[in-house]
């Protein structure tokens, strides 16, 4: 294939997921600017490698790999938060948080009602990055557990756990956040 | 099935992600099982509640093109493992780890996170194929680019007596602040200047410097050179792995500029 042909074919297969891999980067990264340019890396990447991509598979779910290798490569290089290095401790920290009193007595059926979409990306956002990569993978981008064990290259049942902790996490962070709005408003 | 294997489960089968026989497992303990009934609802409105309201924000309009643009460039430039536009200096991870190793050694002189964090972006954006938001050899062009996009006024210098010459600016960030961040070339050698407000920064000073200049903190971080110094209001970062000798002429440059355009006492 010519160099013309082949960035073309990278386009029209790669590039129509701009907007997914940018929000993926942007949930990762919680930072706009460092996301435009993981998403630049991205493609960087993923076109040097293209070749090893088997079109017969999905193309979104490759991609988003790529970017999450990209990604962790970043945060080692500037000493910040890499998941796994002490997975056990963040499980341990994700059960106190999950199964901290008052879970199951209040009614939040009705409190999560009038929730916003600005409270579900600051609740999201207080997540640790393997519970938060989970819950964005498999509820707002609706990945199969099979991609998402791809993506992050763990076992079926790591996704199933780490998502369903992550799950119960972003329900304490959201009511947390309810509760406060709801604390100053009757403050006003 | 019991109440404890079907909570465990329970998000896996709302996901239709369980096999046949345990798909079915969990319906029938669910048809009699009233507490774990009102467990599966609670778990569906929060799936569903995400999956309705999350804002799911698509790309920027210039991103998309700034990513074919910088493919065009990779598919025209060098092959792969060919030298990249700008060097870089081996083996990152190498150097993290003498870090880590030395630490207790080197505790003294371990440079203070905001120092960290300027060499990290400096690395970051030597790797990138196209870090410059706007590409352009001329001052005024770069420091008209900056207008309304940074709240201070940045200044734009010319180090081309050195042999340095401007290649562009962008945005970027350090902590909660935005940074004025203008990039040059020496060679295949890149030069960052970083440009944003100090106030509330824990930078270093060159108080005590030996060597003399007390103006300039200069440390060598991941194999890097850092001149970093407050003037005025901002604080400005020269991060490069040119010798130290002309990355302090460019601090000097920087120096004299800025210093003629603030008026004394401001
Ligand atoms: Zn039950």
């Amino acid at each position: 294939m010519g160099s013309q042909a082949r960035r073309e074919e990278f386009e029209d297969q790669a590039l129509v997921h701009l907007d997914r891999v940018f929000h993926l980067a942007l949930r990762l990264t919680r930072n706009r600017t460092e996301a435009e340019d993981l998403a630049q890396e991205t493609y960087l990447r993923a076109f040097k490698h293209f070749d090893q991509f088997d079109p017969g598979t999905n193309c979104r779910a490759w991609l988003f790999a790529i970017l999450r290798n990209a990604f962790l490569n970043q945060q080692k290089r500037q000493g910040r938060e890499v998941p796994g290095l002490d997975e056990g401790e963040l499980e341990r920290f994700a059960t106190e948080m999950a199964d901290g009193p008052g879970t199951l007595e209040s009614p939040e059926e009705e409190l999560l009602k009038g929730v916003a979409g600005a409270e579900l990306v600051a609740a999201l956002e207080r997540l640790p990055l393997i519970f938060r990569e989970a819950v964005v993978l498999a509820d707002v981008e609706e990945c199969s557990y099979k991609e998402i064990a791809q993506i992050c290259g763990v076992p079926m049942g790591t996704v199933m756990s780490r998502l369903s902790r992550g799950r119960r996490l972003l329900r304490r962070a959201l009511e947390t956040l309810v509760r406060e709005r709801e604390g100053l408003r009757r403050l006003r | 099935m019991t109440c404890q294997e079907l909570r465990a489960c329970l998000g896996a089968h709302l996901d239709g992600e369980l096999d046949l026989s345990l798909s079915l497992a969990a319906d029938e303990h669910l048809a009699f099982c009233v507490g774990c009934q009102w467990a599966y609802a609670r778990e569906r409105e929060l799936r569903t509640l995400v999956r309705t309201r999350f804002p799911r924000e698509g790309a920027p309009a210039a991103l998309g093109e700034r990513i074919r643009g910088a493919l065009a460039r990779a598919a025209r430039g060098p092959r792969i493992g060919a030298p990249r536009r700008w060097f870089y200096w081996a083996a990152p991870a190498a150097a993290l780890v003498l870090i880590a190793v030395g630490v207790g050694l080197w505790q003294r002189s371990a440079p203070p996170p905001v120092v960290r964090e300027l060499v990290a972006k400096h690395a970051m954006y030597s790797r990138l194929d196209a870090p410059a938001e706007i590409v352009s050899a001329s001052q005024e062009a770069v420091a008209g680019w900056f207008k309304g996009k940074v709240r201070f006024d940045v200044a734009v210098p010319d180090f081309s007596p050195s042999g340095i010459r401007l290649v562009g600016g962008r945005l970027a960030d350090l902590s909660d602040r935005q940074v004025a961040y203008l990039l040059y070339e020496k060679g295949r050698n890149l030069v960052s200047l970083f440009a944003f407000p100090s106030r509330g920064l824990a930078l270093p000073s060159g108080e005590g410097a030996s060597g003399g200049d007390e103006r300039f903190y200069v440390a060598k971080v991941n194999g890097a050179e850092v001149v970093i110094w407050t003037q005025g209001p901002l604080a400005y970062a020269l991060v490069s792995s040119l010798d130290r000798e002309s990355l302090l002429e460019c601090a000097d440059t920087v120096w004299r500029l800025v210093g003629s355009r603030t008026p004394p006492g401001a």
